[in-house]
């Protein structure tokens, strides 16, 4: 009986994950800890993390990173409920709107996001533009990208086109699951439209809401294509992300101990996030 | 070929801070077909899967004919494992299923062919040699495991439970078959289940399990008329055997058991070899369903009835004293009904007397 | 009955108006892949090209590396999609079937390992790609791709395995299998729907990704889609019509992948081990 076998199986596994997950991740923690000048190093504890968490630019990078998560998240949750919900309603086409709804989930970021910036346009031909203006939305052409608060808005609403079909295809199959009998009861007793949602719907999918949006959290403080494209992080710093500053600090300024910091200063407050949120609607579900 | 002979020394194996299997002994004797019976967790199966080799024992030792077979992987004991879901390989023909141990252990492509096809037809699934096993029923999926099993011509043939999974009638048919084949192919089969009608119908020789330990071996009937205690007379018939908790008293050299409900006065003989064996004076009187008379004058003792159950060919009345119970079995033409007393008597050369304490057989 | 119908049908309308949404982005790259510089910029904008022309597709492919880019993610994707699915059906049988010493160990470090900000890693596997020299290579891109979709997959199959009864597992040792027999018998059909899962994510995952795709490729050949097209649209942001052509390109293969494989595309079972 060969106990090496199973040893021979994992090699490969592991040579791949070790070399690319398991060191990476120890030598950045490591790293955080030192200035780092590629052939010199130094020293310097805990002075990258202070030096990140003193940076007021870098509290104004978290700003907007909270400002998506809260903005897309809810966003695509509502969204993805209430599309899911009028899709249950419905027998034919559900599928066919299905696939529709999926498909800006499996394309590409970088793809997508180019065509929106060609859509959004520059000052001089903008796409958005000229069907607002048709439609007679808006009055005069607008900068979306050159103003800090429709900047983070294209931002927004993009991460949340892109992302409202993964979630309403989950809700759809959470919601089909509710046995129609209770809704039902709940029409006999008297409850209308919302109060089912309240009292039936929500209950019973709450553990599904609190899986997406625990995802989507992790997923929105990790924003990188969407504004890497869109602005490169302005104008003046007003959409970029954490993750873009990440990468402008390490491979810009060449400030790698910095970057490692401020990665590894936000792991904990999202595990912490994804674990509380999941804790407080996993609770309220009583059968 | 020859049978082989199964011997058992001794074989424990924990798990963890469980003792699944503890000291056990067993010799199977060539071409015989044991059974393991017990209820579930008393480690049968871990048993049969030490004799199979996918677990080593941690004391004692498997013999094949003499070898030691501790260290020896399945494939070299040539043992023949089914299971009780059948675990045929979903994606392959049952041909092909029943080609790969064959091939595995290094048979002719002919003489694979030739068992397959022999095998098939005795088991009546050759027309379904092309099929997945998901394009099979329940019945049908037991036998090609069967014949998975018997094609590669096993040195031990090892079935864990493998009726559980079938209807009641299939599962009557299949008891038949396999006796038949057993017979037929005259291979050391072992087989594991908890139906103690299986049991009796099927085995030769039956092994009594509980917590590991084997409590009794013997053939079916001698587990029925003479069992070594109470777990395998309660164990062994259906209904069970009724007891009765109560004390040894003596009274001028006659012996009586005071049950409380009633008293029963001991034959001469029996009342001195339970003496000679007993500790303390705590007894358990056993007598079985059939072996009480209802309305007998001789003896009697009062009951009153609380239940009656028609069972087409008898009938079972469960009586009620007024601390124990028992069910007694009369012929299905009297009538009888609820909340009525009756006198009952029981036959003396049936009564089985247990230590209070051990539960083991007195007389 | 009236009311019925009247909902209904308001339901339909808001669903197609949302589908429109959804679709517009994409309507809006097609058209103008196939409209002439000239009709690109109009007001108000053509929803049917008046003009239909290949010219910025020939663009793509002759003078502008975007056709490059395509099949760099091509190639990129096949290989890093195809490697993970063999490796990580190796470790996921591993885990669900076999016994060995630091199972526990190595299994929480796979876990753990999701937890990583995926940006921590991208700094030393940057020194490691330059030191093995080879920054600027296809290898800079398929093997930290490989090495950054090794822990879920190997989980994702390994409940996969872990399906399978184990008396099959039984059954194949006393029929007398070795190891890596039992792996091939058991693993092919029975894992197959996990595998294809686990290969369509990693697929999607070479195409999407840009931080790193960035990082590890300086000269334009060498580029991926997702960098290729971020970069040249940095310069290049005028041309709409060879952007949308590639862009075409870019998520075709997605979309077509997409609609053939829909049903693996069930996300719930890899995200949330429910279903």
């Amino acid at each position: 009986m060969k106990r090496a076998t199973p040893y021979l199986f994992l090699f490969l596994p592991f040579l791949f994950f070790a070399v690319f997950s398991l060191y990476p991740l120890i030598w950045s923690f490591r790293l955080s800890f030192f200035k780092w000048g590629v052939i010199t190093e130094e020293f310097v504890g805990l002075s990258n993390y202070a030096e990140v968490l003193g940076d007021p630019y870098f509290w104004k990078v978290f700003g907007n990173t909270i400002v998506y998560a809260a903005t897309t998240v809810i966003g695509q949750i509502a969204l993805g409920l209430l599309v899911a919900g009028m899709l249950t309603k419905i027998g034919k086409g559900r599928g066919f709107f299905s696939t529709t709804f999926y498909i800006p989930v499996i394309t590409s970021w970088a793809v997508v996001a180019v065509v929106w910036k060609m859509m959004l346009g520059s000052d001089s031909y903008s796409f958005f533009n000229s069907i607002l203006l048709q439609t007679n939305l808006i009055s005069s052409p607008i900068s979306w990208l050159g103003a800090p608060l429709t900047a983070k808005l294209s931002i927004i609403a993009l991460c949340i086109w892109k992302g409202v079909g993964w979630a309403m295809i989950i809700f759809l199959a959470a919601l089909q699951t509710i046995p129609e009998r209770f809704y039902e009861m709940a029409k006999v007793d008297g409850l209308g439209v919302l109060g089912r949602f309240r009292k039936v719907t929500f209950p019973l999918i709450s553990p599904v809401v609190g899986m997406v949006s625990a995802l989507l959290l992790i997923g929105a403080f990790n924003i990188f294509p969407q504004v890497y494209v869109l602005t490169g992080g302005g104008p003046l710093g007003s959409t970029e992300s954490l993750l873009t500053l990440q990468y402008r600090e390490a491979f810009s300024f060449l400030h790698f101990g910095y970057a490692s910091a401020m990665g590894y200063l936000l792991m904990p407050i999202i595990l912490f996030v994804s674990i509380l949120q999941i804790k407080a609607i996993s609770k309220r579900v009583q059968y | 070929m020859t049978a082989t002979k199964l011997t058992i020394e001794n074989i424990t194996k924990k798990f963890a801070k469980v003792t699944a299997v503890d000291g056990v002994n067993l010799a199977v004797k060539p071409g015989e077909f044991m059974v393991l019976l017990g209820p579930s967790g008393c480690g049968k199966t871990t048993l049969l899967r030490l004799i199979a080799g996918l677990e080593k024992p941690d004391g004692g030792t498997i013999r094949f004919d003499d070898r030691v077979a501790n260290d020896m992987l399945p494939k070299a004991r040539n043992v023949a494992m089914v299971f009780q879901d059948f675990a045929l390989y979903p994606h392959m023909t049952i041909f092909d299923n029943m080609r790969l141990p064959m091939k595995n252990l290094g048979f002719q492509k002919d003489k694979i062919k030739e068992k397959i096809l022999w095998a098939a037809k005795l088991l009546e699934i050759d027309d379904l040699l092309n099929r997945i096993p998901a394009q099979l029923s329940g019945g049908q999926k037991q036998r090609a495991a069967i014949g998975r099993a018997i094609v590669r011509e096993p040195k031990i043939f090892l079935l864990d439970e493998p009726l559980a999974n079938l209807d009641a009638q299939l599962r009557m048919k299949m008891r038949v078959e396999l006796k038949e084949l057993q017979r037929k192919l005259q291979v050391t089969t072992v087989y594991v289940t908890h139906d103690q009608v299986e049991a009796m119908s099927m085995g030769h020789r039956i092994a009594v399990m509980k917590s590991g330990k084997i409590r009794q071996i013997g053939r079916g009937k001698d587990l029925y008329y003479h069992p070594a205690d109470k777990f395998v007379a309660g164990f062994i018939g259906a209904p069970s055997m009724n007891f009765f908790e109560g004390e040894l008293s003596e009274k001028g050299g006659k012996f009586t058991v005071d049950v409380g409900d009633f008293t029963f006065p001991l034959p001469d003989e029996m009342a001195h070899m339970a003496v000679k064996k007993m500790r303390e004076s705590k007894l358990i009187l056993g007598i079985r369903p059939e072996d009480i008379h209802v309305n007998a004058l001789k003896g009697s003792v009062g009951a009153r009835v609380e239940s009656v159950e028609p069972l087409g060919t008898e009938t079972l009345l469960h009586l009620k004293f007024n601390r124990h119970s028992a069910v007694v079995r009369v012929s299905a033409k009297k009538e009888y009904s609820v909340g009525k007393k009756v006198n009952i008597a029981f036959d003396e050369d049936a009564i089985h007397l247990f230590d209070g304490k051990s539960e083991e057989i007195l007389v | 009955m009236k009311k019925n119908i009247f909902y209904r049908a308001s339901i339909y309308v808001i669903l197609f108006i949302i589908m429109v949404i959804m679709i517009v982005p994409f309507w809006w790259m097609i058209t103008t892949s196939f409209k002439p510089p000239g009709e690109i910029f109009t007001f108000p904008p053509t929803i049917i090209p008046r003009e239909f022309t290949f010219s910025n597709y020939e663009f793509m492919w002759s003078s502008a590396p975007l056709g490059r880019f395509w099949l760099n993610s091509l190639l990129i994707a096949s290989i890093v999609t195809l490697a993970v699915m063999f490796i990580t059906s190796l470790a996921g049988f591993a885990f669900a079937r076999l016994d060995f010493k630091g199972k526990r160990v190595l299994f929480y470090l796979l876990l753990a390992s999701l937890t990583g900000p995926l940006f921590a890693i991208l700094i030393p596997s940057f020194f490691i790609i330059s030191k093995a020299g080879l920054y600027n290579t296809y290898f800079a891109i398929i093997l930290p791709y490989i090495g950054w979709n090794i822990a879920l997959p190997t989980l994702i199959i390994r409940a996969f395995f872990e399906s399978i009864p184990s008396s099959v597992g039984d059954s194949a040792k006393i029929d007398g299998c070795s190891t890596f027999t039992t792996y091939r018998k058991i693993m092919l059909p029975l894992v197959m729907p996990g595998l294809v899962t686990v290969g369509i994510f990693t697929w999607m995952y070479t195409w999407d990704e840009l931080a790193w795709a960035i990082t590890a490729t300086s000269s334009m050949e060498m580029r991926t889609m997702s960098a290729g097209i971020t970069m040249f649209q940095t310069q290049y942001f005028s041309s709409w019509g060879p952007l949308c052509a590639a862009a075409v390109f870019g998520v075709l293969p997605s979309i077509i992948l997409y609609i053939v494989m829909q049903k693996y595309y069930k996300p719930t079972l890899a995200v949330t081990g429910m279903k």
